[in-house]
C-alpha cells in the first residue's frame, strides 16, 4: 500500500505501526520521503523525533521508497488541483499501480472514493487491530496517537467518537 | 481524470514564482527543456502547459505544483512594491513571507466565499501636520472615536485591529534574528498587511502593531520596514507613528485618570511598583508607560533614564510581582479558522494546511486545535460552521 505523509506520521505515533501494517509493505513517494516529518517522542510532548529510515527501521516498519513513472507524475499534477503535492503523489501512485492507499486526509479520502480505490485510515487499522487486543492496549495506542501526533480525526470520520472516548 | 486549469492563472503564477526564484525566462526554459517562446506562451496563458512541463517548472522555481495551479493571480502592484525593498537581506525573507500570507489569506476567503468588505478610513495628510507629536495624538483620538474604544486600556488590541480596523497581522519567524520590529505593506487586493517580529515580547509587539497601524493611516501606499534605531534619531514619519502608538495605547485622559486614582490610593507616595502596575493595566512596557507619564507631565522628566542608569530591571521586577504576559498568536484567528474549515471540508489537504500556516504538519495540527472544531457538512456535531436561521 502507498502511504501519504500524514498517515505515516500517525502510524508511527501509535507505537504499533508494524502491528497495524502487518505483512503489507508501505510505499513512500519522493515527496513523502523528502518532507521533514515529526512526532513527539512521548506523551510529554517535549522532544520531537524526525521520521527517517532509522526510525522506521527501529519501529519494524516495512517501508520502501518508490520513484514515479511519467504517467504517475502526470496524474499527480492533475490531482494537485484538489490537494497538496504529497497527497496527490500518493493518490496518483495508488491509482496508476492499482494498489491501496493509507491516508487520514479528508481530501484524499474523497478522491479515493471517487476513484473507487482501496482506502485505509490509521483509525480503521487501529480499530481492526484493537478487536484482537486487550482494551488497555487500544487505549494506550489511541492516546499515543493523540499526544505524539496531535491527531484528532475529522468530524466526518465514522470512528471519531470511538477515538474521542478512548484516547484520553 | 481531466486536467482543468486556468492557463492565465497558471501563467501568472509561474511568472511570479520564476521571478521570486531569480530566474530569467531564458534560464528557466533551458532548465525545463523547452524553447523560450514556449515558456513565454505558457506564462502569458496563451499556451497550455503539459503536466510534465508543470512538474519541471515547479521543481526548478522551488514552488509546489499546488500553488502554481491553484493560488489566485498575484497582485502585480503589491509584488512591485514588495520587491522595491528587497535589497535588504534582513527584510527580504520576511517581506516574501508577508506577501505570501496576504496572497493566501485572499485565496482562503475566495475558497470559503467569505470575503470581508473593508471600510477603510480616509488617509491622514502628514504634510499638513506642523507638530507631529500633536498630530499623532489627534490621529489616535480620532481612531479611538471612530472605532468606539473610549479612553481605557485595549486588552483585545489584536482583535480590534483585525476585526474592526481590517489589518491582517502575522508574526514572522523570518524577523527573529533581525533588528526589525515590524513591517507594513498595503495592497488593494490583499488589504493592509502587518508583520511583527515573532521573537519580541508581547507588549513590545502591541506597540509595533499600533506603530504600523499609524503608517496605514497616513502613508498606506508606502512599504514600511521599522528597524530599531541605534542613534535614537527618527524622521517625522516615525515620530508621528510612535506618537500615535503612545496615544492609542495610553490616551492622555485614560492614563491620567488611572494615574490619579493610583496616586490617591497610595496616599500620594508614588513608587516604581505603581508604574509597573500601570504598565500591566495598559499592557505596555515599563519604558512606554514611564515615558508617557513624563511626556504628559505627571512624573518628573528623565525618570526612566535615571532608573535605567541605576540598573533597574523591569522584567525581573514584573516577575517578582507575578505578572504574566499573554503571547500573541503568530497568525490571525480568522485565517487559521478558514484553514481549519476548508480542511474539514476536504478543500485543503493536510499538506496544504502546513503550507498555508508556514509550518510542518505536526505544528500545523497543533495550530488547528487552537480553534474550535469548525465541523463539516453532513456532520451531526454542531461546529462554528453550522448555519443558524435568522428570524425575519
Amino acid at each position: 500500500m502507498v502511504c501519504d505523509p500524514g498517515s505515516l506520521l500517525n502510524l508511527l505515533a501509535t507505537g504499533h505501526a508494524a502491528d497495524l501494517i502487518g505483512p503489507r509493505r508501505l510505499l513512500l513517494g519522493p515527496l513523502a520521503r523528502a518532507e521533514p516529518l515529526f512526532i513527539y517522542e512521548d506523551a510529554t510532548r517535549v522532544r520531537r523525533l524526525c521520521i527517517n529510515e532509522a526510525l522506521l527501521g527501529a519501529e519494524g516498519v516495512n517501508a520502501i521508497g518508490t520513484d514515479m513513472a511519467p504517467e504517475e507524475i502526470a496524474e499527480a499534477i492533475r490531482l494537485a488541483t484538489r490537494m497538496g503535492d504529497a497527497e496527490a503523489e500518493a493518490v496518483a501512485i495508488a491509482s496508476v499501480r492499482g494498489i491501496g492507499i493509507i491516508s487520514d486526509d479528508v481530501a484524499v479520502g474523497m478522491a479515493a472514493e471517487r476513484a473507487k480505490q482501496a482506502h485505509e485510515t490509521t483509525l480503521r487499522l487501529l480499530f481492526d487491530w484493537g478487536v484482537r487486543q486487550p482494551g488497555e492496549a487500544v487505549h494506550v495506542a489511541l492516546a499515543s496517537l493523540r499526544a505524539r501526533a496531535s491527531f484528532v480525526p475529522p468530524s466526518t470520520d465514522r470512528l471519531r467518537s470511538w477515538f474521542m472516548s478512548n484516547s484520553t | 481524470m481531466p486536467f482543468e486549469v486556468d492557463p492565465v492563472v497558471l501563467g501568472a503564477n509561474i511568472t511570479f514564482a520564476r521571478k521570486k526564484a531569480g530566474k530569467t525566462q531564458d534560464q528557466l526554459s533551458k532548465l525545463i527543456g523547452v524553447s523560450r517562446p514556449t515558456l513565454i506562451g505558457i506564462e502569458s496563458g496563451q499556451r497550455h502547459a503539459t503536466e510534465l512541463e508543470i512538474h519541471a517548472i515547479a521543481k526548478n522555481v522551488g514552488s509546489s505544483v499546488r500553488d502554481l495551479l491553484s493560488l489566485g493571480v498575484p497582485d502585480a502592484s503589491a509584488t512591485v512594491r514588495f520587491r522595491s525593498l528587497r535589497g535588504s537581506d534582513e527584510s527580504r525573507a520576511a517581506l516574501e513571507a508577508l506577501e505570501d500570507f496576504g496572497r493566501r489569506y485572499l485565496h482562503l476567503e475566495k475558497l470559503a466565499n467569505d470575503r470581508i468588505v473593508r471600510r477603510e478610513p480616509a488617509m491622514f495628510m502628514l504634510e499638513r501636520a506642523i507638530n507631529v507629536e500633536r498630530a499623532g495624538e489627534e490621529l489616535a483620538a480620532t481612531e479611538r472615536q471612530r472605532l468606539g474604544l473610549g479612553d481605557g486600556p485595549l486588552p483585545e488590541l489584536r482583535i480590534v485591529l483585525e476585526e474592526d480596523a481590517g489589518l491582517r497581522i502575522f508574526g514572522l519567524e523570518e524577523l527573529r534574528r533581525t533588528r526589525i520590529s515590524g513591517l507594513f505593506a498595503y495592497s488593494r487586493e490583499y488589504g493592509p498587511l502587518v508583520g511583527f517580529n515573532a521573537a519580541h515580547d508581547p507588549r513590545r509587539v502591541r506597540w509595533t502593531l499600533c506603530h504600523e497601524y499609524a503608517h496605514y493611516l497616513f502613508e498606506r501606499y508606502e512599504l514600511e520596514v521599522t528597524e530599531e534605531s541605534k542613534s535614537g534619531r527618527r524622521d517625522r514619519r516615525e515620530q508621528l507613528a510612535d506618537a500615535f502608538a503612545a496615544n492609542f495605547l495610553m490616551p492622555t485622559n485614560g492614563i491620567s485618570r488611572r494615574f490619579s486614582e493610583m496616586l490617591s490610593d497610595a496616599g500620594g507616595e508614588l513608587k516604581v511598583a505603581h508604574l509597573l502596575m500601570l504598565a500591566e493595566f495598559f499592557e505596555v512596557s515599563f519604558q512606554a508607560v514611564t515615558q508617557r507619564l513624563e511626556e504628559i507631565g505627571r512624573i518628573t522628566a528623565g525618570t526612566y533614564e535615571m532608573l535605567r542608569e541605576r540598573g533597574f530591571k523591569p522584567l525581573q521586577a514584573e516577575a517578582t510581582l507575578g505578572f504574566q504576559r499573554r503571547p500573541l498568536d503568530r497568525l490571525p484567528f480568522r485565517y487559521v479558522f478558514l484553514v481549519a474549515t476548508l480542511n474539514a471540508r476536504g478543500v485543503l489537504s493536510e499538506g496544504d494546511v502546513a503550507a498555508f500556516l508556514h509550518t510542518d504538519r505536526l505544528s500545523a495540527r497543533e495550530l488547528l486545535q487552537r480553534v474550535p472544531d469548525p465541523g463539516a457538512d453532513g456532520s451531526s456535531e454542531p461546529g462554528l460552521d453550522t448555519p443558524i436561521g435568522v428570524a425575519t
